[in-house]
């Protein structure tokens, strides 16, 4: 008798069990294309009488992977923000064909003061280098806010960053709390850890990050350079939004508790990921590309600067057809003036539409009579011209904090320009290419440890249709013997 | 055998992936095709752009620095014909008046032919080509030199003359007129009329220089002629004298001595001029191997252009071709996987 009984509670147990597996089966098949989701698994036990049991739900997540995926994350996040940046920069060149660069309006304006030169006395030919004059201005003011909008984009979207960044710090303190804390259902936890391990994913993003494991499932996040963001609490991470008027200058830094983790100085500074490669391109790329700009526009001013023409020269140099905001004074000598590119204006006195005579180009003078270069009047002086073409020829002293080197022509100064964007753009098109073909075999790593294979999942379907089949025959035999007894009792 | 395991959205992302990337580069692939230049120059070349950038604007440079200098060379062939024009000219007067030397109304034949040589070499010289003086040097905008009669010039000789013989020119007492007398007059007075100050006070004030061409970005030519040079005064002054002094009727001595020195005067004119145009010639030919060298440079340039650029269409063909099989392939697998489920065998 006392078999029987053991029996039937024996194959009851295994009916609780295969149903308690066939829950965690069919949640893995519903939630098979959910990437959050981590594939579970239901250990069975086996407790004092011997009879199975619903144990642990365990998922089937590996830390080393999900932490390798996550680095390639960061990594990948990065190169896209750099990526997009540089394209945004490279806009402002071009296609070749289009002929839009900076290196072609400098170009245009000297073939136009070669013309000139031939036809002094030509007020079409006065007005066209004029015009070219006026496009050169545009295009630099134009490049200068191309390069401003993608710097206040890169400050707006690491206060965006960092806003997220503290919303999933205090989500995953959430979740950590109620993990290492008193839950009941094993289900439930790895519920949340899932949730938690999407949460660090999306922080991955943002920069690179380390995580350690602590006991009752509990994590702690450490920055890739090594401060703590979380551990039991979330670390508040600020950053004050610049207002980036100044051209050039570097915007606010990030900080976590306290510690700079951006910029100059920082002694642990993060690594990879979206807030690093913004403040990369508001402070350096975008920056460099500026001061570039800024010298071009620099020596543009200086070359059609005037002198004073009288016989004992006593005035100082004056702006001439290019004035910015410091006209008439003329900008040093080697030294970038920050932000020029995105001042530098045609001068009203140049401009036949307001007023302006572009024949001043021929004569000087637009600083009063002590600058007038053709002092006898003659309408085929060509003078100035011819010095205003072999000046622009010539070699130049740029600043070489601009990176590109001093002495060379206005115009191979601007493609050289042209070039170290290119450059910039084409190695990160690569690092890109390598950020996503990592990523992609990470993330594969993981998928195929942690996804759900529905086909895996239907055959042990099978296998628990044909086990709980078996317990249930079990229990029906039983059923008969016991009802056989009664009757022989009876 | 390891196997390792795999989950079904890796199945079905792997596909997407590999469908995605061969889709993207078919684009490329077709944009390439179309434009026979590389997608994305930029990306391609990163550092070399600058170069590319360079030749480009050379080629432009060239370009426009060619309709530049045939402008140049057609301004120079205008003053070369203006130049042979002025020789001709001074050539017939010479027949002309040399003929007439001992002729019997002599006078008034030299007034004749003096007065057409005269208009007609001011109109000569005050030739424009597309808007510009090409005698006028650094005042292109304006005619080189005043026309005669009535203005400063004529008031000029009119001076000149009486100051020298104490009566006007149109006085009967011009035929007592001596040999001497005119030579010294021709010598002295009148010379005087055709060099500074009086030269600038009354023919012409347009400076002695000449406009300059740029032609390539070391060489400036000169192919000017200047109407402060020589022979164009020493044709002047033979015209004014013929013109002036056989309306005034001198004496038939006189007039030889008028006829003499004006065709000794031409003659220099008429040579110096070949020299002008020697020297011009020699502009024109730096202006034309200027001219042949942008060109070459050209080439040059386009070939580095094409070089840097373009794509070999067969081989976009082959690669649009090994993209569309790898694609199809693609499509074919992954109908199939997704076909693949052990759902329909249970």
């Amino acid at each position: 008798m006392v078999g029987l009984s053991t029996a039937l509670s024996s194959a009851l147990s295994g009916l609780v069990a295969t149903s308690g597996q066939s829950a965690v089966v069919s949640r893995n098949v519903a939630r098979a294309n959910d990437e959050d989701y981590t594939r579970k698994i239901l250990n069975l036990t086996t407790d004092f009488s011997g009879e199975a049991r619903a144990g642990n739900i365990v998922r089937a997540a590996e830390h080393r992977l999900s932490e390798t995926a996550n680095l390639s994350n960061s990594a990948l996040a990065g190169q896209l923000v750099f990526n997009q940046a540089l394209e945004g920069l490279s806009s402002t060149i071009g296609d070749p064909e289009v002929d839009g660069s900076l290196g072609w309006s400098i170009n245009q304006l000297q073939s136009a003061l070669v013309e000139f030169e031939a036809r002094p006395d030509s007020m079409i030919y006065a007005s066209q280098s004029f015009a070219a004059a006026s496009e050169l201005a545009r295009h630099l003011n134009d490049s200068s806010s191309v390069i401003s909008n993608i710097r206040s984009q890169a400050d707006s979207d690491i206060a965006a960053s960092v806003k997220n960044v503290n919303q999933l710090l205090s989500e995953i303190q959430d979740l950590n709390t109620q993990i290492t804390g008193p839950v009941a259902e094993s289900s439930t936890r790895a519920e949340l850890m899932d949730r938690r391990d999407a949460a660090v994913r999306k922080l991955s993003e943002e920069f690179g990050i380390r995580t350690a494991e602590k006991p009752n499932n509990g994590i702690a996040i450490y920055t890739q350079g090594g401060v703590t963001l979380f551990d039991v609490s979330a670390r508040s991470v600020t950053f004050q939004p610049t207002n980036l008027s100044s051209a050039t200058g570097s915007g606010n830094n990030v900080f976590v508790d306290g510690v700079q983790v951006t910029g100059v100085g920082a002694p642990m500074p993060l690594k990879e990921g979206k807030i690093t490669a913004n403040i990369q391109v508001r402070d350096k790329i975008a920056v460099a590309y500026q001061r570039q700009l800024d010298e071009v526009a620099r020596v543009l001013v200086i070359s059609f600067s005037e002198q004073d023409q009288s016989v004992a020269p006593s005035r100082p140099d004056a702006t001439g057809l290019f004035r910015y905001e410091n006209s008439p004074i003329v900008p040093g000598l080697s030294t970038i003036h920050s932000g020029l590119a995105a001042e530098i204006r045609i001068d009203d006195a140049f401009d036949p539409n307001r007023g302006g005579n572009p024949l001043l180009i021929r004569d000087g003078g637009k600083n009063g009579p002590s600058y007038v270069y053709n002092s006898s009047n003659l309408s085929g002086y060509q003078l100035r011209l011819n010095a205003l073409t072999v000046g622009l020829n010539g070699p130049q002293s740029f600043d070489l904090t601009a990176g590109l080197g001093s002495n060379l022509n206005l115009k191979s100064f601007a493609n050289s320009s042209a070039s170290s964007i290119e450059q910039l753009r084409s190695d990160t098109a690569r690092k890109l290419d390598q950020a996503q073909a990592l990523h992609q075999r990470s993330t594969d790593a993981v998928s195929r440890k942690s996804g759900v294979n529905i086909d895996e999942e239907m055959a042990t379907l099978l296998s628990l249709e044909k086990s709980y089949q078996a317990s249930a025959k079990v229990m029906t035999s039983i059923d008969q013997m016991l009802s056989t007894l009664m009757q022989i009792v009876r | 055998m390891l196997v390792e395991r795999s989950s079904t959205s890796f199945l079905q992302n792997a596909m997407r992936a590999s469908i995605r990337q061969a889709q993207s580069s078919l684009h490329v692939a077709q944009k390439e095709l179309s434009t026979g230049r590389v997608a994305d120059v930029g990306l391609l070349l990163g550092a070399k752009l600058g170069s590319l950038l360079g030749w480009r604007q050379e080629i432009n440079s060239i370009d426009r620095q060619s309709v530049y200098n045939n402008a140049a060379a057609n301004t120079a062939s205008v003053t070369q014909a203006t130049l042979d024009e002025v020789r001709t000219q001074n050539d017939k007067l010479m027949g002309s008046i040399v003929g007439i030397r001992s002729a019997e109304n002599g006078n008034q034949m030299l007034a004749t032919f003096g007065d057409t040589a005269l208009s007609n070499l001011i109109d000569t010289v005050s030739v424009s080509y597309s808007g510009q003086f090409l005698l006028s040097g650094l005042r292109p905008d304006q005619p080189p030199i005043s026309t005669y009669s009535g203005q400063a010039p004529e008031n000029a000789f009119d001076n000149a003359f009486q100051a020298e013989f104490g009566f006007a020119k149109d006085s009967p007492l011009a035929a007592s007129i001596t040999r001497p007398q005119l030579q010294n007059f021709l010598d002295v007075r009148f010379s005087d009329l055709f060099v500074e100050p009086s030269w600038s006070a009354n023919w012409s004030n347009v400076p002695a220089d000449n406009l300059k061409l740029r032609v390539d970005r070391e060489t400036v030519v000169d192919v000017g002629a200047n109407i402060n040079e020589v022979p164009f005064r020493q044709s002047l002054k033979a015209a004014v004298a013929i013109y002036e002094l056989g309306k005034a009727g001198i004496n038939s001595g006189a007039r030889q001595l008028l006829v003499d020195v004006t065709a000794s005067e031409l003659a220099s004119s008429s040579k110096s001029l070949g020299e002008m145009q020697a020297r011009i010639g020699v502009g024109q030919e730096v202006i034309g191997r200027a001219t042949e060298r942008l060109a070459a440079k050209k080439t040059y340039l386009e070939k580095s252009v094409t070089r840097a650029e373009s794509v070999s269409q067969f081989e976009v063909a082959t690669r649009i071709n090994t993209l569309m099989t790898q694609l199809e392939a693609s499509y074919a697998v992954t109908g199939r996987i997704s076909n693949l489920s052990i759902l329909n065998f249970i």
